[in-house]
């Protein structure tokens, strides 16, 4: 079910987004990564994300600013977003700024599974 | 009169006031009531003759100055007079003539007058006599009054027998017809008619009066006097023709004189014309022993009383004079050991209305006890000196020097006194009188002791603040309105230098300090215009240091700005503190900020690595279980990424070592001497492996050899490689190029056509924690501290690193090395 979800990976390092993508591949979903938060923009407005995950830092717009704007925006409020950082507090940063889940780095393979799992779950079940 | 005279024929000026007293004296002179005449030489010249005398003579001044007095007068040569005159020139002797007689012409008139006269030689320094002054008046009235009396006194007594006589013969009719009174007035009228002649002849004013002060007669000088005639007021009572004399003195000497005596009223004013003063005689009119009458004689002394008046209104004048100059005279005639006071010394003295004899010891007794001594002293000192000078000059007057005194007045306060004075010798060189003035100098005494006080005290003042000024670490500096320096503290000396050390006092400011056109320059004028300016970090323009100038008006009691007092404080040291401190405190925050950013930095490659060793395992237990097979794909590029992300990490805990070795100061050095060429050339195969996107060229001067730790170098040389690769993504060519220089160094430069550095950032890149900041520059990460520990390696060589960039059009870094020393030639 939750098997062919579409899943949005954004970080400011290529090497995170890489690693990310691969361990989500191996589990079947599909993944797009971007580095950049106005990419980001461009994939959304296709309307072909389940699931967002991103790095709280990026370039070009922070990452909490993008999730505030995502959140309030009717046609993208819907996506769960899963947020990830290395800095110390960003948990509630992130929290605040209406991400669904919050995972800081470096995280571990099953707990960012099981995440997008549950999120998935509850999105698209009726 | 003589000796003020006396005084003032020789008196050299010496005091204003006594200038002022010789004018007086001189207006007393010519307008005095008796004669004065001056006569010079043996043939007596008229040199001088007052108001006076020129009335006795009648002569007007012209005729007689300036001629002798035979001249004037040559009925006069064998007089008594001109006798006397050559006697006393001759003998240098005065002569008193109480009674002289004079014959002369006056006004075509010979007369006979009486005069007093006094001869007094005049000398000159020498004591020659050289004239002669005489003082008199003319007393022919008084003596022809005398004589008349007597002449009167003479006949009425020898009348008075025969009337005697007669009334005897005559008593018994008088008694028949009892009538008395009638007959005797009738009896009477012959002797009455002599009397009555007689009396009339006398220049005095005469009446008579029966012992009922019944007008028996008058004279004709009477009558004229009175404007009645001798027939209207017989038999009248005296207060019927004058009611006024009626309680008066005279009406009591009048009744006196009716039991006996006889009475003398000088200087009286007339009862009946009060404008009159007269001397009057009282004499009682005695017939047969018994007392009949009285018959009063009055002589006109008006002019004489006046005179005195004037005299007298002059010598209040004088005194009044002395009050207003606070200046006292005395007169001490030592024959007589009598000091006369004026008003004002009495004043000087304490003394209000009391007048009392003044002897010396008196005057002496009222100083202070040692003062006393000290006036004794210097008075016998002067004595000495004023006869020394007689006898060697034969001066007769000797000008004492002022001296100071303190008194002790009646109420016990003290005052303190200048006086000065004269010593008079007579001829025989004894001192005759001393005259002089006193002075009360108290308040000009006192004045001048506060005024040392406050000068001392203001002394003290201006010491103490000097120290003041003198300790203070601060420069402190006055200056006028001429921007002269009034003063200068030690401290200030100091910091000038010994250039300008010496006076500095005096000197223009702007000598000292190039100030002109300086803002110190601007705020020492303002304020001169009463504004205190405060200036913070002013850097001295001719050393390191930094002071706070305060400038601060200094204003007189009229408020008047007259200096300026510039103080600057040296706020060098708590600048450089502040200074410190704020690095100190950015450190502190780079330091946090960089552990935060590494904390950061780290985690990312170990998110990454942690992330595919998770993958792998995930991969082989589903292989193990589900005999699902493993990807050689995903087994390869998750190896391969996990190796490059350990890479990353060692290179970031190298960066992180060799900070802490470079903070602690254990940053070794293996030196050897190697070929800079070969170095380069291998870190750039190194780098071309990792398949940079630009062109790596090299240009370069061959074997250039260094002495230097080679590992560490070749960390250099990767770093600005790599930086160059790193920030020239747009850019298809890296210059890299040896240059071998004279001065015996080799120069590396790597030069990328990149994103370019900002000038302002040029040096800050060197800094330890710097990271540019921007979105371009954000996207390489790193520690940012690989610049700092390249210039770090290469100071440690002696050489140096450096940066020349323009903004987007790429940078070039240089790092030079010294060349290492040729073993072989």
């Amino acid at each position: 079910m939750t098997q062919n979800a579409r899943i949005l990976v954004l970080d400011d390092d290529p090497d995170i987004g890489t690693m990310i993508k691969m361990m989500l591949e191996y589990k079947g979903y599909r993944v797009s990564v971007s580095d950049r938060a106005d990419m980001a923009q461009q994939v959304l407005s296709k309307g072909d994300v389940d699931l967002i995950i991103m790095d709280m830092l990026l370039s070009g717009v922070n990452g909490t600013d993008l999730c505030v704007d995502l959140k309030k925006n009717p046609a993208t409020s819907r996506i769960p977003v899963i947020m990830i950082s290395a800095h110390p507090n960003a948990k509630e940063i992130c929290l605040e700024a209406g991400a669904d889940e919050f995972i800081s780095k470096p995280f571990d393979m099953n707990d960012i599974l099981s995440k997008i799992d549950g999120l998935l779950h509850k999105t698209l079940s009726p | 009169m003589q000796d003020l005279t006396a005084t003032s024929v020789s008196a050299k000026q010496q005091f204003p006031a006594e200038k002022h007293a010789e004018q007086q004296i001189r207006s007393l002179f010519l307008h005095a009531p008796i004669a004065i005449q001056i006569l010079k030489g043996p043939d007596f010249v008229y040199e001088l003759a007052n108001k006076r005398s020129l009335e006795i003579l009648g002569k007007k001044e012209e005729d007689i100055i300036g001629r002798s007095v035979l001249e004037v007068m040559p009925e006069l040569k064998e007089q008594h007079p001109y006798k006397a005159l050559q006697s006393v020139f001759n003998t240098g002797q005065r002569l008193v003539v109480e009674e002289e007689k004079v014959r002369y012409s006056r006004n075509g008139e010979l007369v006979e007058i009486f005069v007093k006269l006094v001869y007094e030689p005049l000398r000159d320094e020498q004591g020659k006599v050289i004239g002669i002054m005489t003082t008199g008046d003319d007393i022919t009235q008084q003596v022809l009054a005398r004589k008349k009396i007597e002449e009167s006194e003479e006949k009425y007594r020898k009348l008075s027998e025969t009337l005697e006589q007669k009334v005897h013969q005559r008593t018994a009719r008088l008694v028949e017809l009892n009538k008395t009174l009638e007959i005797k007035n009738l009896d009477l009228e012959d002797t009455q008619n002599f009397l009555q002649q007689l009396i009339d002849a006398s220049v005095e004013f005469i009446l008579v009066l029966d012992t009922n002060l019944r007008y028996i007669t008058v004279n004709k000088k009477y009558e004229q006097a009175m404007g009645v005639t001798r027939n209207q007021v017989r038999q009248k009572h005296l207060f019927d023709i004058s009611p006024g004399v009626k309680g008066t003195v005279q009406h009591e000497a009048m009744l006196r004189a009716l039991k006996g005596e006889t009475v003398n009223l000088d200087k009286r004013q007339a009862v009946s014309k009060p404008d009159y003063f007269v001397d009057s005689y009282f004499i009682p009119l005695l017939l047969k022993g018994k007392i009949e009458g009285v018959m009063i004689m009055s002589r006109d002394v008006t002019d004489i009383v006046k005179s005195e008046k004037i005299l007298e209104d002059k010598i209040d004048e004088l005194n009044e004079a002395q009050q207003i100059a606070q200046l006292g005279s005395w007169d001490w005639d030592v024959g007589a050991n009598e000091v006369q006071w004026s008003e004002q010394t009495y004043r000087i003295y304490g003394y209000g209305k009391d007048r009392f004899r003044v002897t010396f010891e008196s005057a002496i007794e009222r100083m202070l006890p040692e003062h006393a001594e000290r006036a004794g002293v210097r008075m016998r000192e002067h004595i000495l000196e004023a006869q020394a000078l007689f006898k060697e000059k034969g001066l007769t007057e000797y000008d004492t020097a002022p001296i100071e005194y303190s008194i002790v007045l009646p109420d016990g306060s003290e005052k303190i006194l200048r006086a000065a004075g004269k010593i008079i010798l007579s001829r025989e060189g004894n001192v005759s009188r001393l005259i002089g003035t006193v002075q009360d100098i108290t308040s000009e005494k006192l004045s001048e002791k506060q005024l040392r006080e406050a000068n001392r005290k203001l002394d003290e003042r201006n010491q103490f603040v000097e120290k003041l000024i003198n300790s203070s670490l601060d420069i402190i500096m006055v200056v006028d309105k001429e921007l002269r320096l009034l003063t200068i503290n030690r401290k200030a000396e100091t910091v000038i230098g010994s250039d300008h050390a010496d006076n500095l006092v005096g000197k223009k400011i702007t000598e000292v300090y190039p100030l002109e056109g300086t803002q110190q320059y601007e705020d020492l004028l303002q304020a001169f215009d009463g504004n205190i300016i405060i200036r913070d970090k002013v850097k001295s323009p001719e050393s390191e240091n930094y002071y706070e100038h305060n400038y601060i008006p200094l204003s007189n009691v009229a408020g008047e700005v007259y200096a300026v007092m510039v103080i600057s404080h040296d706020i060098t040291d708590s600048i450089r503190q502040m200074e410190e401190l704020r690095k100190a405190i950015e450190a502190d925050k780079l330091k946090s900020d960089f552990i935060k950013m590494a904390s950061h930095e780290l985690k990312t490659p170990i998110t990454s690595i942690k992330g595919y060793v998770q993958l792998l395992l995930t991969a082989l237990k589903e292989n193990e279980q589900e005999e699902k097979k493993l990807s050689p794909l995903l087994l390869r590029s998750s190896l391969t990424s996990a190796e490059k992300q350990l890479n990353r990490l060692t290179r970031l805990m190298s960066e992180l070592l060799d900070l802490s070795r470079i903070e602690s100061g254990q940053l070794d050095l293996n030196l050897e001497e190697f070929s800079i060429n070969e170095l380069v050339i291998d870190v750039i195969q190194d780098v071309l492996h990792t398949k940079p996107t630009q062109q790596i060229n090299l240009y370069h001067d061959l074997n250039c050899r260094v002495y230097a730790d080679k590992d560490r170098i070749g960390q250099v040389v990767i770093n600005v490689l790599t930086n160059a690769i790193k920030y020239s993504t747009g850019g298809d060519k890296i210059d890299v190029t040896i240059r071998r220089h004279e001065t015996g160094q080799v120069a590396v430069s790597v030069k990328d056509y990149g994103i370019g550095i900002d000038q302002k950032f040029h040096e800050k890149i060197f800094e330890r924690f710097y990271r540019a900041e921007g979105h371009e520059e954000q996207t390489y990460p790193g520690f940012g501290i690989g610049l700092f520990i390249a210039k770090e390696i290469i100071q440690r060589h002696g050489g140096s690193i450096f940066v020349t960039s323009e903004k987007r059009k790429g940078s070039t870094f240089t790092f030079t090395l010294p060349m290492a020393k040729k073993r072989k030639a």
